[in-house]
Order: structure tokens, then sequence, then C-alpha cells
């Protein structure tokens, strides 16, 4: 999806300045724990927000009580328990040079993907929380399976101009990101902006427009309808 | 002749300040080049810095561009226009530029070169994630990658040369840029190349010339170096085990100061005559040191980066001091102006002008604007790549260099009593207890790989030592953290620095807060011994006193001196109980608000001229009353607005900013 020689120009820094915001729902909060399992066999377990967690009390014989962990951590989401062992195969994995082949949007989902499947790494989540990968979302989002189309994004806070931005797709990958900044001597109107991409790119647009509140609920409920999906 | 100066740099005889602004010819049109320059000029800048990225002049492997394919790539063109309006002109040729480019700069076909790549420590490559592409990391001991740079170069040098000397534009050149593989700073990620291996055992020799040394101080029954297998992680289960897993935390810092000599020697064959700097990223701690840096010969002046975050004093003030207190200019190569775009938020013009003002009071002197002109993939400059102005960051760009040019403000210097060593071998030892350093995933807001928490792989063992095992990075001290608080809350100004700071510029400072632990080299030991015994010198050490030598026999200098009540030495266990009051340092200005900061500049020229600055870190206003027992005038000269009332100045300061006020000191009275 991500092309290699993506352009991003034209970024109005008033507009810009609110990409965190933009993405936030698609990227996750919640908590993991990942648990070493080391050479003796004794476990180690650290949250993504560098706290230790004691867990004897979660260990019978060589098992870890998941589903207890899960009970007593509620902001835990996922646990990952490595083998050290599991760790130096995935780690060999996932740097080898064919993965040079791969857009990074790709090699990114593989990330997580090859994780799941390396022999030495388990990987335990809850119900409700199944998609691991923001990016995969956020491909999906996106559509990405458009050939050649420019997708508009535009959305406003209480009706002002909140963010904005421009995503030209060609052959089915990114090749540019831009704002409105773009056109500079235009005023700023959904309208006029769109009149001028679809002049400028030739190609179907389309158009995300809505307030920010809608955004994010929307992006939220988007997040939770994939997680079922899952 | 060209030379950097304490406070800026000297042109054919000319000193001025170096205050510079980055933009890349290549990335614009070169029909907007002289409208964009001239912009530049008006906002009172005259260096500008630009990067000379490989992978665009060597478009194929064996063919270049220098603008007759592509007239943006016309580099002569471009310096010719520099010279025309007057701008000298930094260069960074690389190899390595960044700079948002795919792969940092460097051409495909040195990336993918099996002879050129780092390998991790199960033989496969180092990948860097990039936003745009992941790419493999090269080997800092590829001798194949410092021919291919050189064959570059060479290429560049007609250039280069034409613009160089009494009448050329050009005054600095960079070698390399942010070498610290790739921001993979931990030990065990890379590099296992078999030229960084080869490096290893030529490290190991250089360091103990013969083996027999070496197996006495490991206690090990190795023939040679060469047998010598490099660490994957720290499998260690007493301290003795601990010098073979220093060695390869020291081989890396070896690794990129090599890397840095093999860059210079590529540069020396440019025959430009000009001087020579480095920047590092962040780090000011293992693998980079700017004191070391600054010892290659040729390497005049290391630098550090800055990107700080909207309203961010911690990291300038720790950043900042530490080049004030090593370096020989304290120079940010890259001052974040504007933001590559994958970054979550862009800071304003206010909070911009803040970080550089922040830095400037804790000592900056020279410093380059990243950029100017905005380009693909940045944003947030004065400057749009089109040409046109974004004014609120224009305008401030204007009145901050009209300020500091016209008041000098590179002249004016701190003058710090105090003196923070950090322990370098700490930060070592932080680094190297790690069962294995797995490689990063993420970078920037768009890339997030499922990283593990480095906590993850601490060992849990009782290795007999008193040591830093608080929580945090391995940069971290929480010792030295606490102290500095507890300085900053009494408005003491100090500098930081650490164990290489030569030992002449520790006698700069009237005291040392050395930060100690179970184990220490020998000769820093006997040196901060000999600084505590020299008079009117006190040292403070804590939160331990070392016993054991990096070799860890048995050596106590510090704590012999202690018990014969040798030396002028306070031991502090608890940073908590450290009393700044008791230093009785005296200090010109006393302000009972300790959210405000202080930090007064002495002029070299007039001693009794002083630049008062006052920065208020907070998000409401606050308010100064400062008292001083010397009668003084005092004039705003950046944002300020006071009374005097009780024997008191006082000024309100607005959010997250800096006033800066010029004081002249007048005879008392009574004198």
């Amino acid at each position: 999806m991500i092309d290699d020689g993506i352009v991003v120009e034209y970024l109005k820094p008033e507009l810009w300045t609110n990409l965190g915001i933009v993405i936030a729902p698609f990227t996750r909060k919640e908590h993991i724990l990942h648990i070493l399992q080391r050479w003796d066999g004794s476990y180690n377990g650290i949250t993504s927000n560098h706290l230790r967690i004691p867990l004897d009390q979660f260990i019978t014989g060589n098992r870890i009580n998941i589903q207890e962990l899960f009970r007593r951590h509620c902001d835990i989401i996922e646990v990952r328990v490595y083998t050290i062992q599991g760790l130096v195969s995935y780690y060999k994995d996932i740097q080898k040079s064919s993965v040079y082949q791969q857009d990074i949007d790709d090699y990114l989902i593989d990330l997580y993907c090859i994780q799941e499947k390396t022999k030495g790494i388990r990987i335990y989540q809850r119900e409700e929380y199944r998609n691991r990968c923001y990016m995969a979302l956020l491909k999906s989002f996106l559509q990405c399976r458009i050939e050649d189309a420019v997708i508009l994004i535009w959305l406003t806070d209480k009706g002002r101009l909140y963010f904005n931005c421009i995503l030209e797709f060609s052959s089915t990958k990114l090749k540019r990101i831009s704002t409105s900044d773009r056109y500079s001597e235009v005023e700023e109107e959904f309208e006029t902006i769109y009149d001028l991409v679809q002049k400028e790119f030739q190609k179907r647009i389309i158009t995300i427009k809505m307030e920010l509140a809608e955004y994010i609920r929307s992006g939220v409920l988007y997040v939770a309808e994939a997680e079922k999906r899952l | 002749m060209i030379k950097f100066t304490e406070t800026g740099i000297m042109i054919h005889g000319i000193e001025k300040p170096l205050y510079s602004g980055s933009v890349h010819y290549w990335r614009m049109n070169k029909e907007k080049w002289s409208m964009v320059l001239d912009h530049i000029c008006a906002m009172g800048f005259d260096i500008i810095e630009t990067y000379i990225p490989w992978s665009v002049h060597e478009y194929e492997e064996g063919k270049y561009d220098f603008g007759k394919i592509d007239p943006n790539k016309d580099l002569d063109g471009f310096l010719m226009l520099c010279e025309s309006k007057g701008l000298s002109v930094i260069v960074r040729p690389g190899p390595h530029i960044n700079a948002e480019m795919t792969l940092f700069g460097y051409p495909v076909w040195i990336l993918m070169d099996e002879e050129i790549q780092a390998k991790n420590p199960w033989g496969t490559t180092v990948v860097y994630p990039y936003v745009t592409k992941q790419f493999p990391i090269p080997s800092y001991a590829s001798e194949k990658l410092y021919d291919k740079t050189k064959a570059f170069f060479m290429k560049l040098k007609p250039v280069l040369k034409k613009h160089s000397g009494e009448k050329g534009c050009i005054i600095l050149i960079q070698a390399d840029n942010e070498t610290c593989n790739f921001f993979r700073d931990r030990p065990y990620i890379m590099d296992y190349s078999e030229a960084s291996i080869k490096l290893y055992h030529q490290f190991l020799s250089i360091k103990y010339k013969e083996i027999g040394r070496l197996n006495k101080v490991y206690h090990s029954t190795y023939v040679n170096f060469e047998g010598i297998a490099a660490p994957h992680g720290f499998y260690g289960k007493v301290k003795e085990d601990l010098p073979y897993y220093f060695d390869w935390v020291e081989y890396k810092e070896y690794q990129i100061l090599n890397s840095l000599k093999c860059m210079i020697s590529v540069i020396d064959s440019l025959e430009l005559g000009i001087p020579v700097f480095h920047n590092c990223a962040y780090q000011d701690y293992t693998p980079i040191s700017v004191q070391r840096d600054e010892q290659i010969e040729r390497l005049d002046v290391a630098g550090m980066d800055a990107y700080p975050e909207p309203g961010d004093t911690v990291m300038l003030r720790r950043r900042i001091r530490y080049l004030a207190g090593s370096s020989r200019l304290p120079f940010v190569p890259e001052f974040g102006s504007g933001s590559w775009f994958d970054r979550e938020i862009l800071l304003t013009a206010e909070e911009e002008e803040f970080g550089y003002l922040y830095a400037i009071m804790n000592g900056l002197k020279a410093v380059n604007f990243y950029m100017l002109v905005e380009r693909d993939r940045w944003t947030g400059c004065p400057i749009t790549n089109d040409g046109r102005i974004r004014s609120s960051y224009y305008e401030m760009f204007c009145n901050l260099l009209g300020i500091m040019k016209k008041n000098s403000l590179h002249q004016y210097q701190r003058s710090p009593k105090i003196l923070i060593l950090r322990d370098y071998d700490m930060g070592r030892f932080r680094a190297l207890y790690s069962i294995m350093d797995p490689n990063l995933l993420s970078s920037n807001c768009f890339i997030q790989g499922p990283d593990i928490p480095q906590e993850l792989f601490i060992p849990d063992l009782d290795l007999q030592l008193d040591l830093d095992d608080g929580p945090g990075a391995y940069c971290d001290d929480g010792w030295v953290d606490m102290v500095s608080q507890i300085l900053d809350e009494s408005h003491y100004d100090y500098n930081y620095s650490d164990q290489y700071l030569p030992v002449v510029k520790w006698m700069e400072y009237k005291i040392i807060i050395a930060a100690t632990y179970g184990f220490m080299e020998r000769d820093i030991q006997e040196q901060l011994y000999q600084f505590s015994k020299t008079k009117g010198r006190i040292l403070i050490i804590g939160p331990h006193v070392p016993r054991w030598d990096k070799e860890f026999n048995r050596c106590e200098i510090l704590e012999t001196a202690i018990g014969n009540g040798d030396g002028n030495i306070l031991v502090v266990k608890n940073a908590d109980d450290f009393e700044a009051g008791r230093l009785e340092l005296g200090q010109q200005f006393v302000c009972e608000n300790p959210e405000i900061e202080i930090s007064v500049h002495y002029s070299r020229v007039t001693p009794k001229v002083q630049l008062l600055y006052l920065a208020n870190k907070t998000s409401n206003t606050e308010t100064a009353r400062l008292s001083c027992e010397k009668h003084y005038r005092i004039s705003s000269i950046w944002k300020g607005k006071g009374y005097r009332k009780d024997n008191c100045f006082i000024t309100n300061i607005p959010p997250y900013t800096v006033q800066i006020w010029k004081v002249e000191m007048e005879e008392n009275k009574d004198d």
C-alpha cells in the first residue's frame, strides 16, 4: 500500500498538528503483558507501560493461568509469553533479507502474524480485542484495494476546519499525501478544494467528510466492528 | 582560514556567531531557489546548511547527475547562488543522511550489499523499519562502505573544492550524521558481521596487547584474540564475569569512533581545508561520547541534536548543559524547526521560540535550525517549499535572530561553579546487563511494531556490588536527577559531563558532584581524590563509595581518603538528603519561586554587564521576585516588564516564556 517513493508535501502546520488525534482511534492504548520464560524455567512479567507483574500466584507447575491474569488485571488486553529460543527464532526470521521485498505496511502486519506462528511465542487475547496491528485496521479503513483514486478526508470541529488530508492512490499504492495547502491560493472550503482535487488528479474521489467527534465515534466503532469480524 | 571559536566561527579573520538554517536544494524547484534564499537572508541568516545525498546524485550505480538531467540537483549552481547572496554554507554529504529519505540517503545497491550490511547475533540483517520502507542497517565496520563512500565523495570533490577557500561559500563540513547505529544503540542488537567481529578482535588486541593480559582479567584461557566470541547477551554469574561484557560495550563505542575516523579520512581526501564537525543524535551515554569524539584528530566539534516536545525543559536542560560542560563549542547542529510528517504533534512558533531561548539560557552557543524550508516529508517551517512565507514561524525567526545578533548573546557566558559528573561506566553496566536486546520494530507514530519492554531481559542476579538498579533506561541515573532537581530548586547553576572530560577542565569548577557506585576505574578514583585535595575545591559523591576497580580488584582510594579525613569529600548516600544550601556558593540574584529558572550570563567584553535570563517553565503565569545585594540597573531586552518594590525586582512571566534582561552592576554605595 505505501509506496516507497511516497511524496508527502504541502502539509499545513495548523492542520497537520492534529495528526495524533486523527489516528488515535486506530491506535491501541490498552496494555500488553509480556512474559519471558527463562532458561531455568522461571517467568518474568512486565507490562507495556513498564510495570512489573508478580506471576507466582498465576503459575501452577509450568502453566500460567491466563484467564485469572485477565480477571485480576482488567487493563491488560493481551498476554505474550516468550521463550528465549522463540524470540531468537522470531528476530532471526523477521530480519532475513527477503523482507526487503515487501512494502512497509505489509512488513509491519507480518511482524504480528509471524509472531503468532513462531514456536516458542504464545499470544493470548481477550475476546473483545482481537486486532493486534493498527496498520491492518488503517489499511482496511482506507480501503486499500482502491486501485486509482483520491481519498479526501475533511474533518471539522464545531464547523471549523480541523484537519484535512488528500491521499492519492495509484495502482493500489499510496503515492502522495498532502493537505489543502497545495491549493494555498484559494479559500479553504470543502467544495473548492474538492473541485481542485478532481481537476488535478483526474481520479475518482472518495470523501470522508464529518465532524471530528463523529469521526472519532465512527473510528472507534469501525475498530470495534473490525474486532468482531476477526 | 576558517576555524571554530569558543563562541562561534572565525571566517577569514572575522568572528561571527554560528546561527544557521537548513535548506534542501534538490527538493525544491530550482526556479524557487533564489526567492527562498532571499527569504532566509531577510530573516537575518547569513549561513545555511544542506545535506548532499548520495542516492540523489548517484541515481544508478556509476551514473551521476549534478543537474544535467534534473536541474534541481545542480549543486554547483546552488552554491554559486549562495555565494552571490553572501551566504555561507555548511555541507553534510553523509553518507548517512536520514532527512526522512526512504533509505536515509544511501543508494539501494549499497544497503543491499551483503558485505556492507550489519548483522544481528543470529546472522540475519538488522532492519530499520522506516515509515516508507524498511531497510537493512549498514555496518560501520565495513571497509567496502568507506571505499564506496570515498568514490562518491571524489565525484563531489570538484564542486566542493570550487566553493571552498577564500572566495568559496563552504565553511564547514559534517563527518557522517548521527552515527549511533541508526538509533539502535543497545549493545546486543548488532553488529555481528564478519567485518565487525574482526574489528572487535582488533579492539581487544589494542586494549590488552597480549592475550595473557586479557586472560588474567577475564579469568579465561584463550589462545588468541581471534578465538573470543562476541556476547549475544549477558550470561555472567558473578561480578568477575563483567569485564568481558564491558569490553563488548566499549567495542561498540570504539566501532563508532573508528567509523568517524574513517569518515574524516575520506573528508581529508577532499582537501577542502575547512573545519569538521559531527552531530551526535541524543546520547550523552554509551555508545556516544562528545568528549571522545572531539579527541579524534581533525574532528573539531561534536554537537548534539535537539527536537524538544512542546514546553520541554528537562531534555533541553540536560543536553545543553552536557554540551556546555563537555564540548569545545556547545553546538546543536539540528535544532528542530518544524517536524517530520509522521510525528503526532507540531510545535507552534511560540513553543519553538521558548525551546530555542531556553537552550541559549542553558549555554547553547551555536545552532543550526533544522529546517528553515519545508520539503517532502517535513512541515512547520518559516518558508514553504514553493517559496511562501508562514508568517508565525517567519516573524518568530526574524525577531529571534534580531535579538540574538543585536545583543551579541553569544558573547555572554554562564559561569557555573558546579560540575555534575555522570558515571559513564554505570551507563555501560546498565546497557550490558541484559539477557538479549531485541531490535526495535517501531519508528514514529505510523510504524508501531510488537516491541518488548527492555526491562523484561534484566537478569535477576546479586553481583555483590553497589549498583544503580533503579528503574528506567540505561542512560538514567536517579541519584543525579535528584541532586540536579535540588540544585534547580535552589537556583544553583551547574554543568554536566562525565569521566571523559579532561581533568584540566574539572578545575574550572569549585564543586564536583560525582555519581559513584560500587566500582570505578582506579585512575578516575585517583583524579577525584586529587580534586578533593585541591585548595578551595569540594568533592561530593554518592550514592555509594567505590570499592572495586573495573577489573574488579579491590580499589578503595576514595573510601580510604574519606576514612582518613583526607581531602574535602562529602558523601551523599541518599540524594533526598542533599542540602544545596550548605554549598555556600553565593548567588547574585535570589528568587524564592522554584518554578522560575534563573541564569546569569557574563559579558566577555564588559564584566559589569550581564544578561539575566528568567524562564517560566509552567503553564501558569508566574511572578519572579528577585533580590540582589548589589546595586544594579536593569532593562528588558526580550519580553520583560517589571518594577522595583521593597528592594526587590518583580516581574510577571507568562507561561513557557523566557525573559532576557540586561543588568549593569553599579559600585555599592558603601564601597
